[in-house]
């Protein structure tokens, strides 16, 4: 549930708030999906490609809606590869190495955008 | 006094409850009450008997589909509009159709539009 909003702060403030929470919580995400992907890599598990795929999906929504683009083009490349492994229950070799490339343009992207957001929260 | 919208928000993600929740308490002087999870939705609207209940289409469990079939099965919340929340990708047209979802918000959305959007579709905009 989300806590009540605290009245001593302003509209602008608490959206500030909300942005920096997302951004904060951009590492853990990474490494969900980090960790679901080592799993993969290890042999075809169900549970990893649920985690994998929901993970990959919800931060490609939650990302454009929260005007971090640099994040949308990577977090789609491994939705979609997580959506066949979700669907398929079979995954390649090659497939697991290009998502863990998409994650890496994640992580990247991440940067970028903390930076970017960071600076014009300052500015 | 005018009264305020209410709204049932069900989102497993909650950076993105708490945005659209702030959202459209201050843009829009709605009031929103959240839910993670389908089934704690389907309690929550039971319980607020809301304008509009927000739905998104993609949570583990139960998911928005299920939530809204659920919501029109029972004489107690079937008059509440739906309206899902989604990336167009995993729509399924026909479904919506039959489930009578009042209409379907693609993420990413404006949030400065987003309540306008909802006033729109559950006032039977979206058919």
């Amino acid at each position: 549930m989300c806590p009540t909003a605290d009245e001593s702060k302003s509209p602008d403030e608490l959206l500030a708030e909300v942005y920096r929470e997302f951004r904060e919580g951009l590492a853990g995400r990474v490494e969900t999906m980090r960790s679901a992907l080592e799993r993969l890599a290890r042999g075809y598990d169900a549970g990893a490609a649920d985690t994998f795929y929901r993970t990959a999906h919800t931060l490609k929504g939650t990302a454009a809606s929260f005007e971090a683009d640099e994040l949308v083009e990577p977090a789609t490349a491994l939705a979609d590869v997580g959506l066949r492994w979700f669907d398929g229950g079979e995954l390649d070799r090659l497939e697991v190495d290009a998502a863990f490339g998409h994650l890496e343009r994640l992580v990247a992207a991440v940067r970028r955008y903390t930076e970017r957001a960071e600076g014009d929260a300052v500015g | 006094m005018e009264k305020s919208i209410r709204v049932v928000l069900v989102d497993d993600d909650p950076d993105l409850r708490k945005l659209v929740k702030l959202t459209l308490e201050f843009t829009a002087g709605w009031e929103v009450e959240v839910a993670a999870d389908g089934a704690e939705g389907i309690e929550a609207v039971r319980a607020h008997k809301p304008d509009v209940a927000v739905v998104d289409l993609m949570m583990p469990g139960m998911d928005g589909y299920e939530v809204c079939e659920r919501l029109k099965g029972d004489p107690e919340t079937a008059a509440v509009p739906v309206v899902f929340l989604t990336a167009r990708k995993e729509l399924d047209e026909a479904r919506v159709k039959e489930l009578g979802v009042a209409g379907v918000v693609i993420k990413p959305f404006e949030p400065d539009e987003l309540a306008e959007e909802l006033l729109r579709l559950s006032c039977g905009g979206g058919k």
